[in-house]
């Protein structure tokens, strides 16, 4: 066993444990009377120590530090039987603990020595005496008081000995909720007194001093740092009619107090979303008798949003009927203490083909069992290809206020109705058409609802023809460097976030770093590596890292001495056997929600999709060129010609998310369009 | 009449088939998807003496802006009976086909289809595109695919 009672820091910090079986108990604390607790600090004592208090009245601290010191030296070398090893590493005095202890208030002792780096300073019988049921909830100003009267008792703090007298009386007496104001509220020296003083100091003697003030109270202790706001500081003098100078403790941050102790907080809180100003009040002709406050000053936007957020979280947002583009129709509904935006489109079912009064009995109920499931296979199909795909964000400052709001899920519902609806939804089970989506009808033909593999075979290339034409290639670098340059960085952070929001296919690009053949080669392979991977940790920086990415370097090999080989080349392709899968039902959704079609239609000089311009709004317009132009070439876009349901689709959601909390009365300045982006 | 100036159309419908239509051929109907999908186009030709010719699109994706990829069957695909005939002449005159704007269209429609109405009467070729719209006597016309067509 190791009895070495030298301590780390981490060895104080160690919870020590001990066996215990008794049920934790609660212990209740009566309200005490001041010469009680005296009393009752005695009793919670250590028992090795058991007169210490008489001892005190006796021989004075002097002598009462040379005992503690002896027994400290020779209680290092003391343990109880059965204790753990890491209990066994402290001085006896400080993991001295009273048998019949309830666990509960082990553990709280326990975590108050592990995680109050304070208290490890703490000498340890201040310890003993916190743990003996001071450390009770509901009893903290007991505590404090406790702890400040043994120890100045015991070590003799001379700087500190002069709080005693005002702790004996305004706290123990009083028994006013003090918690760290009281600390401050009740420091009036009584002159004259001195440590080891018997005269002046003998526990559980009443003594009024000359002058003691309560804390200084305020109005409202949570002020907005806009320079203008007042707040009255009020303090209670014993004796009442002294003259009081008011002031700051610290920084002011601006803040100016008048003679009356009118608090005018100033306006810089430095960078910081909060600030502590405590302001000072003392007494005009000794400025040894004084008392503070604190308040908080935020800064003025953090203020603001502190105030507007539980009540806008509170809250539920709604758009009804939010229409958008040609056709789109749906109600919002957002819940931000849900994290949660409903879109919702109710849905009549109609099945135009199926005539169930010229059906005999056993036709009808097999054709409604068949038109039950048609409908909820249109609603699966729905929900899977469009709900919960991308999340929205709040990004309203200050972000550890609004920040919270976030994510966003958003959730599709398309719920069937019989009256009210956004679309009627006609389900033919044997008439071949086109499905269209018009006025409030939609037309899902046979066939519709399977979506068909390998349509449209050229969309591999149109993917790949539009992920060429945004590739810097090559990268070009500087002699015997591999940082990329900041114009090209810029070009592969578009590229990167480009291919970011392409889930299907899912690309492989192939990066090739080279060197000029100057310099040996074993460095130049290092060099064309490094070329190589920093291209690559710029596309996956962006969100790429899903698509495939091949990095390597091949050095000087093939080059010249030419600055032309100092570069990266990329080249892209689609994975082999890759085939573009076109879904009907997911498409006709997105007009359902307000999309257009993103290939060139009936109006050729129609040549952007109707929601081109919200994406640019929401993405900018290079890349709403990018994937909301009509007429360009095939790619596997669920609006264009494939089952990719992709971040821009989710536009008209963002849009009626903006438009719903815009209409909300908090929070000040209303949330707008900018406010709200995407995430994925 | 036929739109002779279609340059401001879809790519599709400027493919249609505008071809003279041949002695003896009554009437043309052609349905194109507006969608990118062109497996349920077709296309039917309709002689006076009932024998009526279809030819749907073969379901290759590969090429979705040319309209038809199939020719007409040598053979007719049905013969018509003489009161669907009759019904079809009585359609187009109540729908005072021939006196039709040539080119008709609902913006408000997404996807759907084109349908191209051509008929012969008294010597006169009159066309009319329909871009998402089915008024008389398309839907008629329409009906006859699906009860012959299959």
């Amino acid at each position: 066993m190791n009895r070495n009672h030298s301590q780390t820091q981490a060895q104080k910090k160690s919870p020590p444990t001990r066996p215990h079986t008794a049920a934790p108990t609660t212990t209740q604390l009566p309200e005490i009377e001041p010469s009680a607790a005296a009393n009752q600090a005695k009793q919670f004592l250590s028992p090795d120590v058991p007169n210490i208090l008489t001892l005190q009245r006796t021989m004075g601290n002097k002598a009462i530090q040379r005992l503690i010191a002896q027994r400290q030296s020779k209680a290092q070398r003391h343990w109880m039987p059965g204790e753990p090893e890491e209990v066994q590493a402290m001085p006896a005095i400080q993991r001295h603990w009273m048998p019949g202890e309830p666990e509960e208030v082990q553990t709280k002792r326990v975590q108050r020595e592990a995680s109050d780096d304070e208290r490890q300073e703490t000498p340890a019988l201040q310890r003993v005496a916190l743990s003996r049921g001071f450390g009770v909830p509901g009893h903290g100003q007991h505590r404090a008081m406790i702890r400040e009267t043994v120890s100045q008792n015991l070590w003799g703090n001379a700087a500190a000995a002069p709080t005693i007298q005002t702790w004996k009386k305004g706290v123990i007496g009083g028994g006013e909720d003090t918690g760290t104001k009281t600390t401050e509220g009740w420091k009036k020296a009584t002159p004259n007194a001195e440590p080891g003083d018997k005269s002046e100091f003998k526990l559980g003697e009443e003594r009024t001093p000359a002058v003691f003030a309560g804390p200084i109270t305020f109005s409202q202790v949570e002020l907005p740092a806009d320079g203008k706001s007042t707040v009255q500081g009020v303090t209670k003098w014993t004796p009442p009619t002294r003259a009081v100078k008011w002031g700051f403790v610290g920084n002011d941050y601006g803040s100016t107090v008048t003679d009356t102790g009118q608090v005018k907080v100033g306006d810089n809180t430095q960078g910081n979303e909060s600030v502590k100003l405590q302001v000072k009040a003392e007494d005009a002709a000794d400025g040894s008798a004084f008392t503070t406050g604190f308040m908080t000053l935020y800064e003025a936007k953090f203020f603001q949003a502190k105030l507007d957020f539980p009540k806008f979280a509170a809250g539920t947002y709604s758009h009804p009927n939010f229409t958008i583009g040609l056709n789109g129709k749906f109600d919002m509904d957002y819940q931000p203490a849900a994290h949660r935006a409903d879109a919702t489109i109710k849905v009549k079912f109609a099945f135009p083909d199926e005539d169930l009064s010229k059906m005999g009995l056993g036709q009808v109920v097999s054709t409604i069992i068949s038109q039950i499931e048609r409908q909820q296979k249109f609603i699966s199909q729905i929900a899977a290809q469009w709900s919960g795909r991308y999340q929205f964000k709040n990004v309203r400052e200050p972000q550890s206020i609004w920040g919270k709001l976030n994510p966003v899920d958003v959730k599709v519902n398309v719920i069937p109705v019989t009256s009210g609806q956004h679309f009627t939804v006609n389900l033919y089970s044997k008439t071949k058409g086109r499905a269209n989506v018009g006025g409030g009808q939609v037309h899902m033909f046979a066939g519709s609802d399977v979506p068909k593999p390998a349509f449209n075979p050229g969309t591999a290339q149109g993917e790949l023809t539009r992920v060429r034409r945004n590739t810097p290639t090559p990268i070009l670098f500087a002699n015997n460097s591999a940082d990329v340059p900041g114009d090209a960085a810029a070009k592969l952070q578009f590229l990167g976030t480009y291919l970011s929001r392409i889930h299907n296919p899912k690309f492989e690009i192939t990066l090739v770093g080279h060197a000029s053949a100057t310099g040996s080669k074993d460095h130049n392979k290092a060099l064309s590596d490094r070329r190589a991977q920093n291209v690559t940790a710029i596309l996956t920086g962006a969100g790429a890292g899903h698509h495939k990415m091949n990095a390597s370097g091949v050095g000087q090999e093939g080059a010249d001495a030419s600055e032309q080989w100092r570069k990266v080349e990329i080249t892209s392709d689609t994975p082999p056997g890759w085939q573009n899968m076109q879904d009907t039902t997911a498409h006709e959704f997105g007009h359902m929600i307000g999309l257009g079609d993103e290939y060139l239609g009936d109006d050729p000089t129609q040549t952007l999709a109707t929601h081109h311009a919200l994406v640019a709004k929401a993405f900018g317009k290079d890349y709403a060129d990018q994937v909301a132009k009509r007429g360009d070439t095939d790619y596997a876009s669920v609006m264009e010609g494939g089952d990719d349901v992709r971040i821009q689709h989710y536009v008209t959601f963002w849009s009626a998310l903006a438009e719903a909390t815009q209409k909300a009365a908090l929070p000040d300045p209303k949330f707008g369009y900018d406010d709200w982006k995407f995430i994925g | 009449m036929i739109l002779k100036d279609d340059t401001h159309l879809d790519v599709r419908l400027q493919r249609r088939d505008t071809s003279p239509l041949p002695e003896g051929i009554w009437l043309r109907f052609q349905a194109i998807n507006r969608g990118k999908d062109p497996s349920y186009n077709y296309r039917w030709q309709l002689h006076e003496d009932g024998r009526w010719f279809n030819a749907w699109h073969s379901g290759d994706t590969s090429d979705w802006q040319t309209p038809f990829d199939t020719p007409l069957p040598d053979q007719p695909t049905a013969e018509l009976p003489a009161t669907l005939m009759h019904q079809i002449r009585e359609q187009l005159s109540l729908a005072q086909f021939m006196t039709q704007p040539p080119f008709q269209q609902d913006k408000t429609v997404e996807d759907g289809s084109y349908y191209i109405v051509t008929a012969q009467s008294d010597g006169q070729t009159h066309e009319v595109i329909y871009n998402a719209v089915s008024p008389p006597p398309v839907p008629f016309l329409e009906k006859i695919v699906h009860q012959y067509g299959y």
